[in-house]
């Protein structure tokens, strides 16, 4: 338990979170990409201000 | 060994290389002719061949399945994770005042449970996967657990200080077993200034030799150079040398109280350096991704700790938690309730929290702390 006052505000869940229950479109062919684009759903946030993430 | 991985990832379909950014995207139905090639020791399709010709500059055309790619299985479970990083063991070989890790206790799982551990990661459907630590090099049971992972399938990520990567049983199994990263902290350019601020004899020598070791081999190297007070006026010369050895680097000039709340830590931060972060933009961690510490226990990511899940006993049903626990955490306010500033934050939830309760001073990570009448 923390001893800092906690509030819960009406601050909406990050878009990241919402959207992984959302259907994606299939390619109709193979598609070159790049690990960036194909990650860019599961990488934290904290990014390039820790490198420990 | 494979050459590269084919696998789900939750709804998508991907293949992907070790050490290289491109990647590629197909249909379902390209997946399924991969995988039953693969379960029928079919080989490599001329499609598939083409594209890894053009992504990669490999050729694979008409070679074995079985010899080439890893063709993995989709998850069956109930919660699916495509990310994940794993403290292994929080024991490190270095003493630096800024860790995050207030201890570092040696402690870790027998390795059968690491194996069903990693197993357990593999089933749910994890493919981009992070070892950590304390130092991860130094645990005994690192080499069979990497390549326990590496066989799953996984793209593996290293988070090493680097002073045992010169050794050839390392250097060797990274060789045959390639990851997807390692990633080297550097903490100066010198004896004087790396063994001071790690608090270990040896420790600048022992971790040039393994980075000129690693990347002699080849190695995909990536330097992160860790700047404190300690060793920032060397930053030109780490530049230089990791710029030597031709190596990709980023730097970090931001210091963290640990993350159970000390404030130990900010004594090393460079007071320039404050401020200089990126604003926040939102994180999946808990969604898509997760950690688990030495023992098994399961949390959103190494800064939100709370309600951590025991993945051995409770096995991946356990894990259909974590989304709401993630975001109790990024939802909480800690007394920012009504600020104004709150969409131009540079920490998350969890890391603010750290900071409040470490009492730091406010200007290490809240804009009230550089900006006046807001």
């Amino acid at each position: 338990m923390t001893a800092i006052p906690v509030e819960i505000i009406s601050r909406p869940p990050q878009v990241h979170n919402a959207a992984k229950h959302l259907p994606k479109q299939e390619p109709a062919r193979i598609v070159i990409t790049s690990v960036d684009a194909l990650t860019a759903e599961n990488v934290r946030g904290c990014g390039d201000d820790n490198p420990y993430r | 060994m494979y050459q590269a991985i084919v696998s789900p990832q939750e709804d998508l379909f991907v293949a992907v290389r070790a050490g290289r950014q491109e990647a590629m995207q197909f249909p379902s139905a390209h997946y399924a002719e991969l995988a039953d090639l693969a379960d029928t020791d079919g080989q490599v399709p001329d499609w598939f061949g083409d594209a890894a010709q053009r992504a990669w500059g490999i050729d694979l055309a008409g070679r074995p399945i079985g010899d080439v790619l890893a063709v993995r299985a989709p998850s069956i479970l109930p919660v699916t994770y495509s990310r994940a990083s794993w403290e292994i063991n929080k024991g490190c070989n270095f003493s630096c005042e800024h860790c995050y890790l207030e201890q570092r206790p040696f402690a870790g799982l027998p390795l059968a449970e690491k194996f069903h551990l990693l197993d357990l990661l593999r089933d749910m459907g994890v493919i981009w996967f992070e070892i950590t630590g304390g130092e991860p090099l130094i645990d005994s049971d690192f080499v069979p657990a990497y390549k326990h992972a590496h066989a799953a399938g996984m793209m593996m990520e290293i988070l090493t200080n680097g002073s045992r990567l010169y050794r050839d049983e390392l250097l060797e199994t990274f060789a045959v077993h390639r990851p997807h990263k390692i990633t080297v902290s550097m903490y100066g350019a010198s004896p004087e200034t790396a063994d001071a601020l790690t608090q270990t004899r040896g420790a600048f020598k022992n971790a040039y030799r393994g980075m000129v070791a690693a990347a002699g081999a080849g190695l995909p190297i990536e330097v992160t150079l860790i700047i404190t007070k300690h060793n920032v006026e060397e930053l030109d010369e780490m530049r230089a040398m990791v710029r030597d050895l031709g190596l990709p680097f980023k730097e970090y000039g931001s210091i963290s109280p640990t993350y159970t709340g000390k404030s130990s830590t900010l004594a090393t931060q460079v007071p320039s350096l404050i401020g200089k972060s990126d604003v926040f933009q939102g994180c999946p961690a808990g969604h898509t991704s997760f950690h688990v510490d030495p023992l098994g226990f399961t949390t959103m990511c190494k800064v939100g700790r709370d309600n951590p899940i025991n993945l051995i006993t409770e096995g991946p049903e356990g894990l259909l938690r974590l989304p709401a626990i993630a975001d109790a955490q990024m939802l909480r306010t800690g007394g920012c309730t009504g600020c104004k500033l709150s969409s131009t934050c540079r920490v998350c939830r969890p890391m603010a929290r750290v900071y409040q309760e470490a009492k730091a001073p406010l200007g290490h990570y809240c804009q009230h702390g550089t900006k006046e009448g807001t």
